[in-house]
């Protein structure tokens, strides 16, 4: 090989090791920059994330198929080896929940016949749309999960996001045919509830933990662990009345065990409820145009039936 | 074909990142590292090749599907084809142990700057157990995302294979 040929190859070889310094270069400048534009909220990064969480959506559920059906498999086998123990378990439980259905149908009655009394305005019945959890977004910063169900299917964002075991979390953002479900236990999430049968108002605030903590409790309020959770709905965004969950812990420190599973569920619904304070949060109105914040008016009467 | 067989691996690895497995809280940082696994052992290996910038779009992906800021498993994508780069220029990849703590090396310093990068995106120290949880677990499934390479590399066929013998 000549001394020509050897100064070329060494000049290729040289070239391609600054193309690579480059690129790299390129792509650590852009990475750092797309979490700046992250963190300041930039409107075109939201937007990319939803449209390409909308597009993954075919491929994502059918991905997610397999791991459903492993899921309910095991759950099934779970359940066949149980069966003698949950059979007596659940006919205890029937026993104890008859005589509440009689209890219930009792109250029901008075409650009507004090409503009539009242002259209480009927509250409509809350809408809903249910859908699947597609993709998992639990992860050291944020507690969320991407379901498929979309503003075609005429949900917002702020809507309530339940399950069969209470409340999950909320809508932060919605495309066409996914959205995306921030988590009770999510660092952001703040929910304003009440707690026991004093009906004390706290506000329930998630910090990545499993047990979201209760802040904002009066000075000697008198709860304890086991006491119920849910929703107050004085946030204007959350219905009231959704179960939320219990109290563990003691002293200061107390936490909330939520009622939904929040690492294991698979389908969700989606509660309509357009209050007040949600409307203006999207600057719209029940049509859905859009409307200044002082013009809009409540879609209910203020007066509901407490939970 | 050879070429796929990276594709094929981050593919899967992304699987794991994307579809809801039901982990507890504190272990849900381990799918993405098992990704950035993959990422560095594609690109030690003497017989693959991953552009940097696949590696990438992977991290933005997971970005995507995990609800992570924009750009944060972009860089430690980054960070784990550079820790992988570096091994295959230096020639160190010949035995799977020395691989292996390499990547456990990595894995930590990876996880260091995932907690720093984390903490002053969201300005106040995020938990650390996760992190570290997630980096101690990746290390332990790095085997199997090995086998996983050496599995596929038995598939396809490639004429081309010039090293690998520290693959288990």
């Amino acid at each position: 090989m000549s001394h020509s040929q050897r100064k070329g190859f060494a000049f290729g070889a040289k070239r391609r090791r600054g193309g690579q310094s480059v690129t790299l270069f390129v792509l650590y400048f852009i990475a750092t920059a797309l979490l700046v534009l992250s963190r300041v909220g930039h409107e075109t990064i939201d937007e990319a994330r939803t449209a390409l969480s909308d597009w993954s959506v075919p491929a994502l559920e059918m991905l997610t198929m397999p791991a459903h059906g492993i899921r309910y498999g095991v759950a099934r086998a779970r359940t066949t080896i149980d069966l003698l123990d949950e059979v007596a378990r659940l006919r205890a439980e029937n026993q104890r929940l008859k005589s509440w259905e009689w209890r219930a149908k009792m109250l029901n009655q008075r409650v009507d016949q004090l409503r009539t009394l009242l002259n209480v305005v009927e509250e409509p019945a809350l809408e809903f749309a249910s859908g699947r959890v597609i993709a998992d977004g639990r992860g050291p910063f944020m507690r969320s999960v991407l379901i498929n169900v979309g503003r075609s299917q005429g949900v917002k964002a702020g809507y309530a996001v339940i399950n069969s075991e209470g409340l999950v979390g909320r809508l932060v953002s919605v495309g066409g045919a996914a959205s995306r479900v921030l988590l009770l236990t999510d660092l952001k999430s703040r929910v304003p509830v009440y707690v026991g049968e004093g009906r004390i108002r706290a506000v329930l605030a998630g910090d990545n933990s499993a047990a979201p903590r209760l802040d904002f409790l009066p000075e000697g309020a008198k709860i304890g662990a086991g006491d119920d959770v849910y929703s107050s709905g004085h946030d204007g965004l959350l219905p009231r009345g959704l179960r939320v969950g219990t109290i563990v812990g003691e002293g200061a420190d107390y936490r909330v065990r939520t009622a939904a599973d929040l690492n294991r569920f698979e389908f969700v619904s989606v509660l309509f409820f357009d209050a007040p304070a949600l409307m203006t949060a999207n600057g719209i109105d029940e049509e859905g145009k859009p409307v200044a914040a002082d013009t809009v008016k409540p879609t209910r009467p203020v007066v509901s039936a407490a939970p | 074909m050879a070429a796929l067989a990276p594709l094929i691996v981050l593919v899967l690895t992304f699987l794991l990142v994307a579809v809801p497995l039901g982990l507890p809280g504190d272990a849900t940082f381990l799918p993405p590292m098992l990704m950035l696994s993959a990422v560095f052992l594609c690109a030690a290996n003497p017989s693959m090749r991953l552009p940097v910038w696949v590696a990438m779009l992977f991290g933005l992906a997971a970005d995507i599907v995990t609800a992570s800021p924009v750009g944060f498993w972009g860089l430690l994508a980054l960070l784990a084809h550079g820790a992988g780069s570096f091994l295959k220029a230096a020639e160190w990849t010949e035995r799977f142990g020395i691989l292996w703590l390499a990547w456990s090396g990595a894995a930590a310093a990876i996880a260091l700057v995932a907690w720093g990068v984390a903490s002053v995106y969201f300005f106040r120290a995020i938990g650390w157990e996760p992190v570290a949880l997630g980096a101690g677990l990746s290390v332990l499934g790095f085997p199997l995302v090995a086998v996983v390479v050496k599995l596929l590399r038995g598939w396809i066929p490639d004429k081309q294979i010039r090293a690998g013998a520290w693959l288990p």
